[in-house]
């Protein structure tokens, strides 16, 4: 017999095992109990009380001032979260939570879910929890939770790429329904009633955005997405560095002609090949320049190659200007770019593109630091708004941050313009090089474009839609826009200046923008989405995340010197025809031919011109 | 109750942990790596065609030659290193009761953060390029941008980190080694470099195939220090298997293909530490 102890008064070796194994598991039961008792949500409770409007009443959609035209009316709405009254009340306990992009509560596109959410909470009753998420892992989580069903989140900030994926697994939900009828003329209704409940009115006349964006709002007929920020890739410069006139003096000696940046000053046009090739070679040469600015320029270029985060669209905007033919509709050879629309063909790898990238690795990453190669995008901002470089082509980012005295030091220094143009472009149906007169210039909307969608597992729909109308309302979206922090940028009308848009330029000056600034930036931002013939599509299809991935990784391939710039376009071409016979070609075919519009005719997307 | 039940009974945990860890999530990746699996949309039977597609896929190999690359360079750094320490702390030597503290200090730092510590270190306008530039150097080298140099940094990262585990597990080895055998030799006449061909290699040959095994089992499915420094860049000069995989799995979601990318590994690493215990079979050193 196994004991311990013969002795009389000591247990025994089974009966302490027996007691001891007892003992543990009502300690762990306790634990668990405590723990999942400690896991339930605290009831909600507004602690703020809503601030009562006092300066503005509703009067219908007709009225002149649904968007601040002057700046008096900018400045007395400033410090009134909802100048109106406010009827949805969401049921008691109700809580959304939102994933968004991991930048912190004064970051971009998560700040304004964080400034925003306490005085809707004190309207609605409602709680907002926002959860950040790397970007390297936001779609992985969202996928992750909708295809699983677990559910986690109400609502997700996502990027417009990656609606194929959501929309063809049906993962979230439109809102077309909230809209109300004429949602889009408001002739008639000032708040939608379809579901009983008032929503604010976001998008009344005078406040339209541009069509292009709006469409990555919808799929087909149906809106998913409230407006919220409105992406393209613009060219940014050092006005003080690049309009100097011993600078463009020197140039001239050593190039044999002249350039002019400011799209306000005539023979503004500016092309990549070899014009622009020629100015950044200069201005790499910092040592010979004969003035540097203050702060004094470091290198040409603030790009990044580094994997991760969308290096390729540096590539992308200067490949689409040598290979995307202007045309009255959207067809097979003309307003077309990545893919043949009838075969879903990648054109990735034919002789233009092949000839665009060789082009960016000879000759424009060269006047790129050598650091660049480990840089992400805040770094090629930072690059730029430290006075460093004395050219960048980037996210409207640049654009608003340039005013921030915390994150810029080229306050007043910045020029905005649109991409340069090609005077050499590829035409496919032709199969040759067509020589032009003038540059081919392509608009853009290149970016995530972030706005909030609702996932299908959501049990407070409503309350997420009702957020986001509130950060999408004109007056509440037009303070974040004109917030350097908020990651959000223009597109809509109320955010350019006369006479492209109805805003005042006071209004961005109140919130610390320099007034040369703002201007030279919202007229660089008109002319990026509206001035060129044709636009570059930002694909929208299933399987998104793949191709981006792909692309990402040759093009870095190709920046870094470890494979030509032949064979990695060949290889990006093999990897997304693979992609593309795995999720089924007929299907692709059908979503690629609905995402660009194919057949339609070509449009300058200017609702309101 | 029988004494065979009894041992069962306390067996039971740990060969349910066993099932539930290693044995269901080894058998299920086998599984699945003979399906289109692709999560979201419909899973079929493709007869293994993921393995026929892994062999001409050049992510796979090229995360083989980066991973294999690594491995050999930094393990034999760290054992050479941590046996030559060892070696020296395991003597008289003043203080070293401190200096083998100071050695296990990378051992508790966490990967991840210490790959976005390096990260600022080797920053090209970072304090390594600073120091350089105090000694003359005019032109910097590139640590995380040059394709030619970057996978070396991070080999050097792992070094740090790593040397200190091959050290501990080493010395602890060398002090159990029996003194009189040293004794016998010293009265005989045996130099350093013959005690430690005769005696020391080969009674701690044993420890040192047990932490090499370890060590290159690691070092070949490495990820974290990879992620906070390089993201797999320059191109995908830096991009080990285990990236891949990571890849595969949760931004393609093509669980069947990643199986079966696992599974390849899984093979890879059989062989490999068979090859590494056939030492254990030299009868004579």
């Amino acid at each position: 017999m196994n004991t311990l102890s013969s002795e009389k008064g000591r247990m025994d070796r089974r009966r302490f095992v027996t007691y001891l194994g007892a003992g543990a598991i009502v300690v762990a039961a306790a634990a668990a109990g405590g723990y999942y008792a400690g896991q339930r949500p605290p009831t909600v409770t507004p602690t703020t009380t809503a601030v009562a409007p006092t300066t503005v009443t509703v009067v219908g959609p007709t009225a002149p001032t649904w968007a601040p035209t002057t700046f008096e009316g900018y400045k007395n709405l400033y410090d009134v979260p909802v100048p109106m009254p406010y009827p949805y009340k969401a049921p008691p306990g109700t809580n959304i939570t939102i994933a968004v992009l991991a930048a912190g509560t004064r970051g971009v596109i998560s700040g304004p879910i964080y400034y925003m959410r306490d005085s809707w909470s004190a309207m609605t009753g409602a709680t907002v929890t926002a959860v950040d998420i790397a970007f390297s892992d936001l779609f992985t989580k969202f996928f992750t939770d909708v295809v699983t069903g677990a559910g986690k989140f109400d609502a997700f900030i996502t990027g417009g790429n990656w609606y194929g994926d959501l929309i063809k697994g049906g993962y979230i939900v439109p809102i077309t329904d909230y809209l109300g009828p004429d949602f889009h003329t408001m002739k008639t209704v000032s708040r939608s009633t379809n579901t009983g409940n008032n929503h604010v009115q976001w998008y009344p006349p005078g406040t339209e955005s541009d069509l292009r964006h709006e469409e990555l709002l919808k799929w087909g007929k149906d809106w998913y997405g409230c407006a919220m920020d409105q992406d393209g890739i613009m060219f940014y410069y050092r006005k003080d560095v690049v309009n100097n006139e011993d600078n463009k003096k020197k140039f001239e000696k050593e190039y044999g002609y002249t350039y002019e940046m400011d799209v306000n000053k005539p023979n503004n046009d500016i092309w990549w090949d070899n014009q622009m090739a020629d100015i950044l070679q200069f201005y790499n040469n910092v040592h010979d320049l004969p003035f540097r600015g203050n702060p004094p320029v470091q290198y040409a270029s603030s790009i990044s190659f580094a994997r991760g985060f969308l290096s390729w669209m540096y590539w992308i905007v200067l490949a689409g200007v040598m290979n995307v033919i202007p045309g009255p509709t959207v067809d097979r050879y003309h307003n077309m770019f990545f893919w043949d629309p009838e075969t879903m063909e990648p054109t990735i790898n034919n002789e233009g593109c092949v000839k665009s990238l060789e082009f960016y690795v000879d000759k424009i990453i060269p006047t790129a630091p050598k650091e660049a190669m480990g840089w992400l995008l805040g770094e090629s901002f930072d690059g730029m708004l430290s006075g460093n470089a004395a050219f960048s082509w980037n996210f409207g980012d640049i654009g608003r941050m340039a005013s921030d005295p915390s994150t810029s030091k080229i306050k007043g220094k910045v020029g905005v313009r649109l991409m340069p143009g090609a005077m050499n472009i590829y035409d496919r149906e032709k199969g040759q090089w067509s020589k032009l007169d003038t540059p081919n210039y392509v608009a853009n909307i290149m970016g995530c474009s972030w706005h909030g969608v609702i996932s299908k597992f959501s049990k407070n729909p409503e309350a997420c839609y009702d957020f986001f109308s509130y950060i999408a309302y004109p007056y509440n979206h037009f303070r974040l826009k004109a917030k350097g922090w908020s990651g959000y940028d223009p597109g809509r009308k109320f955010d350019f200046l006369p006479p492209n848009g109805t805003a005042d330029v006071q209004a961005y000056v109140y919130e610390g923008w320099d007034e040369g600034d703002a201007k030279a930036y919202m007229e660089g931002v008109w002319e990026c989405y509206y001035a060129p013939k044709t636009y570059q599509i930002f694909p929208r299809i299933p399987g998104m995340r793949r191709f981006e991935e792909t692309m990402d990784v040759r093009i870095a391939m190709a920046a870094a010197g470890t494979s030509s710039p032949k064979d990695s376009l060949d290889g990006l071409a093999k990897d997304w025809n693979a992609i593309i016979d795995d999720i089924g070609r007929t299907d692709m075919i059908k979503a690629f031919q609905t995402d660009v519009g194919y057949g339609k005719p070509y449009t300058k997307g200017i609702p309101w011109a | 109750m029988r004494p065979e039940r009894t041992k069962l009974l306390y067996l039971a945990p740990a060969l349910a942990w066993i099932f539930a860890m290693i044995l269901f999530p080894l058998f299920y990746t086998i599984g699945i790596s003979f399906f289109d699996y692709t999560l979201g949309g419909e899973t079929e039977f493709n007869y293994g065609l993921n393995y026929l597609t892994a062999v001409q896929d050049y992510r796979l190999w090229n995360g083989l030659k980066v991973s294999g690359v690594f491995t050999v360079v930094v393990v034999s750094i760290e054992f050479l290193l941590g046996l030559g320490l060892a070696l020296l702390l395991s003597g008289r030597v003043r203080g070293r009761r401190t200096l083998r503290l100071i050695m296990l200090i990378p051992l508790f730092a966490c990967p991840i953060a210490v790959g976005y510590l390096y990260l600022m270190i080797f920053h090209q306008r970072g304090p390594v390029n600073a120091f350089l530039g105090l000694l003359g150097f005019v032109e910097m080298p590139n640590w995380l941008g040059d394709p030619s140099l970057t996978l070396f940094t991070v080999g050097f990262v792992d070094i740090w980190g790593w040397t200190s585990f091959m050290f501990l597990i080493l010395l602890a080895a060398i002090e159990s080694l029996p003194v009189e055998l040293y004794e016998a030799a010293q009265i005989d006449g045996a130099s350093g470099w013959l005690k430690f061909r005769k005696l020391t290699f080969p009674m701690l040959l044993p420890t040192i195939l047990i932490a090499l095994t370890l060590r290159i089992t690691d070092a070949f499915k490495i990820f974290d220090i990879f992620v906070g420094l390089t993201k797999g860049g320059p191109g995908i000069s830096t991009e080990v298997y285990s990236m891949y995989v990571y890849r595969v799995t949760l931004e393609y979601f093509k669980f069947g293909y990643s199986g079966a990318l696992s599974v390849i590994f899984l093979l890879i690493m059989m062989v490999a530490i068979n090859v590494l215990f056939l030492f254990r079979r030299l009868r004579k050193w």
